[in-house]
């Protein structure tokens, strides 16, 4: 339910939420445009129900109640600082969330569970690991064979 | 429509100093400014005059705790209506977690029923605007909010923008999808309460 450039032109317009220019150049527009004006027409016509209904109204004494309301309420000073309190609680708790979430993420890389993470478990192929070793032991045996140095 | 703006800013912003130094007195002239736009605001989600009361000692209280943190570069309606807002919407949550829907205690619903039998009937005025508040409390909270901001309170595209702390193009897209959802539901509802042009859309 996109609206388009024209549906939101006709509710800017409907608004009165256009400059003076553009309300005068969409007005023009809707003469020329039958169509469009229809649609204007519509729009300003669902309205009508919304204009008319009895707002509701505070009751004699409202505003003496508030007032004895707010003298039970600690005062300004304790109010300021039970709200940084609370806001010093909420930062301590994100910072604890943001650590445990770190943790988490690292135990989970250390244990590779993650893509790319460490792990202890070998990757190759069996046969290429055989051929690995093969190799290693030949050049254990190789160096074992060769003469020693500087003699 | 209301006008939101009768005295200049200057004048809530001295009366905010002068609570936030102590002034009980100051505190009270705040709330007999604003009380009316705030009981009708919360009249638009809560019909039951007990609820709504507390419903707005709750928000003023609100407004007294956390004074200190209202930023002036804001207006303090824009400010006040967004914890009215919250405060209603919280209280429709609760409303509806205990499976009771408190606006409908006066029988709207009930006359909604029995003129959803006879659509083609002729509605006066007065019934057209019940018909239309009806509508409106079936929606989702946030299209309702934005339609009570703006059809009901006049509040203006930057207005709403601020109380409800989204863009401007974001205001401008949910208020049309919030009209297409009005208007399909009443055309569900009340099918011949619907222009012609209006029934088509023009939507894509």
């Amino acid at each position: 339910m996109t609206p388009s450039r024209d549906d939101l032109w006709i509710q800017r317009y409907v608004d009165g939420e256009l400059s003076a220019d553009d309300a005068a150049d969409f007005s023009a527009r809707l003469l020329r445009e039958p169509e469009l004006r229809a649609r204007a027409d519509a729009q300003q016509q669902l309205r009508s129900g919304f204009v008319g209904e009895e707002a509701a109204a505070p009751p004699a004494g409202f505003t003496a109640n508030v007032l004895a309301e707010v003298r039970r309420l600690p005062d300004r000073a304790e109010l300021e600082s039970m709200d940084m309190s609370a806001a010093a609680v909420r930062v301590c708790v994100r910072v604890l969330l943001a650590a445990g979430l770190l943790l988490g993420l690292g135990l989970a890389w250390n244990a590779g569970l993650l893509d790319g993470g460490r792990s202890d478990q070998l990757q190759a192929a069996p046969a290429t690991i055989e051929k690995e070793l093969e190799r290693l032991d030949q050049l254990i045996l190789e160096s074992m064979e060769a003469p020693p140095r500087g003699r | 429509m209301f006008a939101l703006k009768q005295r200049p800013e200057s004048t809530d912003r001295d009366l905010i100093a002068a609570v936030l130094d102590g002034s009980e007195a100051a505190f009270g002239e705040l709330v007999e400014r604003y009380k009316d736009r705030v009981f009708r605001l919360l009249g638009r989600y809560c019909r039951d005059a007990v609820e709504r009361e507390d419903l707005a000692q709750e928000v003023f209280l609100k407004v007294f705790r956390k004074l200190h943190t209202f930023n002036h570069d804001a207006q303090f309606f824009t400010w006040l209506y967004r914890i009215t807002v919250n405060a209603a919407t919280d209280h429709l949550s609760r409303a509806s977690t205990r499976r009771l829907r408190l606006v409908e205690d006066t029988g709207v619903f009930e006359r909604g029923d029995e003129e959803h039998g006879s659509p083609s009937a002729p509605l006066e005025s007065e019934e057209l605007t019940q018909v239309t508040r009806g509508v409106v409390e079936q929606l989702p909270e946030k299209f309702r909010t934005i339609l009570v901001l703006r059809e009901f309170e006049g509040l203006s595209y930057t207005d709403i923008a601020e109380v409800l702390d989204i863009q401007l193009g974001t205001v401008e897209s949910r208020l049309f999808r919030a009209r297409q959802r009005f208007k399909d539901a009443l055309t569900r509802q009340h099918p011949e309460l619907v222009p012609a042009a209006g029934a088509r859309g023009g939507t894509r």
